[in-house]
């Protein structure tokens, strides 16, 4: 017999069905005559059932089952209903709120057009239109009285010019033009500032909002006043369109 | 040493059995296909179905998410099933799908954050030592609680855990789980005793009073 005990590796390997039938008999042999082995087998024996027992723990549901199935037979898995989480129900419940206070607020405020606005893009390209020399403008007068009456009956609004004395140091009204913006009329007054050319444009409230921004060496300056929007473009300063329709937005009050 | 000696099993000729502690579902766990012929009558459902809730328990020791577990498992059958030509008959299918599982939880997001935690190396030395002191009765009574017992589990490395799971649960030969974890059989030996070690030593604690 052999009197040398158990290593804890021989153990392991007894209890896990690893050893050969002879090892096997052999250390039986042992454990039949050694008690500090018997236990230690024994031992190892129960925290193994025991492992075992304890980590059968999670048991597939009959519709779990159903859906691993179906990918087995090359169906779609997305008929999985994906557990939702507290954090993606209130992600849900943010993004409801959010989209019904949008459209709320759209409601009660209209969209106004900005710097990015199409409407924008549209004023600066009118302005450039006109600047060469061979654009004459569709009334040419320096008159009040001979643009403001040309424009009758061509908007739907109607605004008023200040007397040339009003307007400020070195500017001079050339003329103006009948144009569509946003695909609706709009007066294009021309006017010369220390001979650069400034266009105002006369369209509806809320066609623009308030803005003074800056494209390629044009600048563009917007107010708003009395029922009608009015927006400079030209290559001056911001100070000098803001001076324009200063003047411009006080005579039509 | 011992070991040296060893026949290992879970090569052919699969006549070695395992037998003993029978656990929940242990007549499913040497499916084999037994040969070519009747490979081609065995279709791959025949021998993954009854795999299905073994998958399903270790995907949810390892990824401890449900909805993880089954996306695991999903993707576990889709890539089984477009392997099946690779499937060697006569080699045990539960240990082949149990690898696909395997790899395909390393891309996990458990996972991969788990690899952000560096684990001690296993240890060729380690052993599993009886607890010493206490009567075969006493041990018993302190392993016959289950919930204790998940929970000194869950508080296992994942590498400790998946090793006690696919050898003590899933009955897996000591090669069989080092072809499924991709490591040398010395180290799934030593791995297991180190686990085993420290699956005592969190058992340990709650009886403080019996030793």
């Amino acid at each position: 017999m052999n009197t040398d005990h158990l290593t804890p590796t021989t153990i392991a390997a007894l209890v896990d069905h690893e050893l050969a039938a002879q090892e096997v008999a052999a250390a039986q042999e042992h454990l039949a005559a050694c008690h500090t082995c018997a236990l230690a087998v024994l031992s190892a024996t129960q925290l193994k059932t025991a492992t075992a027992r304890a980590a059968q723990r999670y048991t597939l549901s009959p519709e779990m089952r159903d859906r691993l199935i179906a990918t087995t037979r090359g169906r779609t898995s997305g008929a999985r209903i994906v557990p939702m989480r507290a954090y993606t129900w209130a992600a849900l419940a943010a993004l409801v709120l959010l989209t019904v206070s949008l459209i709320s607020w759209r409601g009660l405020h209209p969209a106004i057009p900005s710097a990015l606005s199409p409407v924008v893009a549209e004023l600066f390209d009118q302005h450039l239109a006109v600047l060469p020399e061979s654009s004459v403008p569709q009334v040419l007068s320096s008159d009040k009285h001979t643009v403001k009456p040309w424009f009758q009956g061509k908007l739907p609004y109607s605004f008023n010019l200040p007397e040339p004395a009003e307007l400020p140091a070195e500017t001079t009204l050339q003329g103006a033009d009948l144009t569509y913006i946003g695909g609706e009329p709009a007066a294009q007054l021309l006017f010369l500032t220390r001979k650069h050319h400034v266009s105002v444009f006369f369209m509806r409230r809320d066609v623009l909002a308030p803005l003074s921004i800056e494209r390629h060496g044009y600048r563009l300056r917007s107010t708003t006043t009395n029922g009608l929007t009015m927006t400079a473009v030209g290559d001056v300063g911001d100070g000098d369109l803001g001076a324009l329709l200063t003047v411009l937005a006080r005579v039509q009050s | 040493m011992a070991s040296a000696t060893f026949l290992l099993r879970g090569s052919p000729p699969p006549s070695s059995t395992k037998g003993g502690n029978s656990s929940a579902n242990a007549g499913s766990s040497n499916i084999v296909a037994m040969d070519f012929g009747r490979r081609s009558r065995v279709g791959f459902e025949d021998l993954a179905l009854p795999q299905l809730a073994a998958l399903y328990n270790h995907a949810r020791w390892l990824c401890r998410d449900e909805a993880e577990a089954e996306d695991l498992v999903q993707e576990t059958l889709s890539k089984a099933l477009r392997a099946f030509d690779s499937f060697q008959p006569g080699t045990n299918f539960k240990a082949w799908v149990f690898r696909i599982q395997r790899n395909a939880f390393l891309n996990s997001r458990t996972a991969i954050a788990e690899s952000r935690t560096v684990f001690l190396e296993d240890q060729e030395d380690a052993f599993d030592p009886p607890s010493a002191g206490l009567t075969p009765e006493q041990e018993l009574i302190r392993l016959d609680n289950i919930a204790l017992v998940q929970d000194a589990l869950a508080q296992l490395s994942t590498p400790q855990r998946e090793v006690l799971l696919l050898c003590d649960l899933e009955e897996l030969s000591y090669k069989e789980i080092a072809d499924v974890l991709d490591i040398p059989i010395g180290t799934v030996m030593s791995r297991l005793a180190r686990a085993r070690q420290a699956l005592r030593k969190l058992l340990q604690p709650r009886f403080g009073g019996s030793r």
